[in-house]
């Protein structure tokens, strides 16, 4: 299912306890944080940087309002107050926020990924003929009694997109490939690298100095 | 302007100029405190030996204590910046350049006609949005960028002096002397910190020419008068970015020849930044030390009434030496006042033609070792 128009968007959001500004804003900073970065950083670190970013004010954002946070097994999440849904931030690829396109995470997912959506698919009794993972992989603990959303973002050249979305599926190369329900978020314009800012041409002053006679 | 008599004021003033108390100049020349006292209070005079003495400690050649009196200016009748972070001494050290500017600028006028002040009364304007939008429209300056704050200052008849003490004591300080508004720039700043420092001070002499709030309140109203001045509403509008990161505000800040940090204030309080937004520009704008060293930095301004004067003096064969000693102050003294740039000039003995003074690059490298010191 896909969610693009805005009182759709906002309806869904709001059944899950989120608001649209509030998930931008967490995408903003995260952004913010990547632009904050120089050639001097090494290369990795502007989209850890981006991503730690979000995940922070995300929790910021929504820790006030009841939700918790969970660390268990290094995968960040927030939990939201009944403890039935949380979200991860995670970056996407060029498919993130465009309706046309299906999009994928960008970096294959470890085994805490794995679970949630093992979960996912138990929580939402979808049908499936072969699990993608191993039986090893099967989810044994308090991680399948909830539904794991994906705030997804995306840096193009001239935006962010972004999206809140439930995965039900992922490939055998560890990348998300299906999704039960997409929310599609603003996108987040940006400004051009490559803008020259030229002040207008003025005129010089000219004071008038007179020599007394 | 010249008579023989020993004057008391002369001393206060030279002995202020170098940040020294009675106490001190009592110890250096020798004396109890009580004489240096009864000079200064002009019980009696300093005898020759004495007086030369003086002359020698304060760096002032001796001619200098004796002529008319010198106006004291004192600290309520400037306004300055930092106060708190101030101590009296350095506080003292610059109101005493400003004495020496007045008496520099009487002897200029004496001989030039300059503009003569043509500045708005705003003490009366309810916010100093509303004050920087009336001086814009007084002065006919619409929504464009200032291109030169002290060319702009100087047109109106405001006398811009440079200001030569310790940059993290005084950034900067105004005040009305009669009719005339004189503004001192430290010039050991950035270029885009001392623009905004002249329309600091630009907003000191509109708001405040009656003295009405003092100290925090009158420096947040200057302080958001310059920001408005500088940065219309309307004009940053027209430019906001979608997305602010330090690295656009780098570019961005060109257009009205601010600083990266006073663009970012400015993009909070137009309501095109969010708080958090603000606070994180904030802090990666300090991280980068972007506060002590302007990132992109442009070019210098100084002044052109200054340049004008001296060029047109130099044709007359004048020298530094002849003007310094005219005033009987030492020629560092004009020199500190001037931008570092124009007398320098006047030491070249080579006919060389005076217009050239007046071009930027001359004077960028004549002022540059001062910015060095």
């Amino acid at each position: 299912m896909l969610r693009v128009e805005a009182w759709d968007v906002h309806g869904r959001l709001s059944a899950l306890g989120v608001t649209e500004q509030g998930l931008s804003d967490a995408v903003r900073r995260g952004y913010l944080a990547y632009s904050n970065c120089t050639a001097n950083h090494p290369p990795l670190i502007p989209a850890i940087w981006a991503w730690g970013e979000t995940v922070r004010a995300l929790r910021e954002y929504l820790l006030p309002l009841g939700w918790t946070r969970s660390d268990e097994g290094n995968y960040s999440l927030v939990v939201n107050p009944s403890g039935e849904t949380a979200i991860v931030v995670a970056t996407g690829d060029e498919g993130t926020g465009r309706a046309e396109a299906s999009p994928s995470t960008k970096a294959p997912k470890g085994p805490n990924t794995i679970y949630a959506i093992a979960a996912n698919q138990l929580q939402l009794n979808l049908f499936v003929e072969s699990p993608p993972f191993p039986a090893a992989a099967k989810p044994s603990d308090a991680r399948d009694e909830k539904v794991t959303w994906f705030l997804l973002f995306h840096r193009a050249t001239s935006e962010v997109r972004c999206e809140l979305s439930l995965p039900s599926s992922i490939g055998t190369d560890r990348k998300i490939d299906g999704w039960r329900e997409r929310i599609l978020l603003g996108s987040i314009p940006l400004d051009s690298n490559f803008v020259e800012v030229t002040p207008p041409a003025l005129p010089d002053i000219t004071i008038d100095v007179k020599r007394k006679t | 302007m010249r008579d023989k008599g020993f004057n008391p004021s002369r001393l206060t003033l030279a002995r202020k100029r170098r940040g020294l108390t009675m106490t001190r100049l009592a110890a250096v020349i020798g004396v109890e405190l009580r004489s240096v006292s009864a000079y200064e209070k002009g019980d009696f005079r300093p005898d020759e030996d004495k007086l030369h003495k003086l002359a020698q400690a304060l760096r002032f050649p001796e001619a200098f204590f004796s002529g008319d009196d010198l106006e004291e200016l004192t600290p309520d009748s400037a306004s300055f910046r930092a106060l708190s972070k101030m101590t009296a001494a350095q506080r003292d050290t610059a109101l005493g350049e400003g004495a020496i500017a007045l008496l520099l600028t009487k002897w200029i006028e004496e001989r030039f006609d300059l503009p003569l002040a043509s500045l708005p009364d705003l003490s009366r304007e309810v916010t100093p949005e509303a004050a920087a939008d009336h001086v814009r429209r007084h002065w006919g300056l619409g929504e464009l960028p200032i291109k030169n704050m002290v060319h702009l200052l100087e047109a109106k008849g405001v006398r811009v002096f440079s200001l030569a003490v310790d940059a993290d004591s005084v950034d900067a300080f105004s005040m009305w002397k009669e009719n005339t508004p004189f503004v001192f720039l430290n010039t050991r700043k950035s270029a885009e910190r001392s623009r905004f420092d002249a329309a600091h001070e630009l907003g000191h002499l509109v708001l405040h020419r009656h003295g009405a709030p003092q100290g925090q309140v009158a420096e947040r109203d200057a302080n958001a008068f310059a920001s408005a001045f500088l940065m219309p509403r309307a004009s940053v509008l027209a430019r906001a970015p979608r997305f602010a990161t330090v690295d656009h505000l780098i570019r961005l800040k060109q257009y009205w020849t601010v600083s990266v940090a006073a663009l970012a204030y400015r993009l909070h309080t137009v309501g095109l930044l969010s708080d958090w937004h603000y606070r994180s520009l904030c802090i990666e704008i300090a991280s980068r030390g972007y506060r002590g060293q302007e990132p992109n930095e442009a070019q210098r301004e100084t002044s052109q009434v200054l340049a004008k004067v001296f060029a047109a003096l130099r044709e007359e064969s004048m020298s530094k030496g002849s003007i310094a000693d005219e005033l009987c102050v030492p020629a560092e003294e004009i020199e500190q006042l001037v931008f570092g740039l124009a007398l320098t000039g006047l030491t070249s003995t080579s006919g060389a033609n005076g217009t050239r003074r007046r071009e930027r690059p001359q004077l960028r490298v004549v002022s540059s070792p001062n910015r060095e010191k």
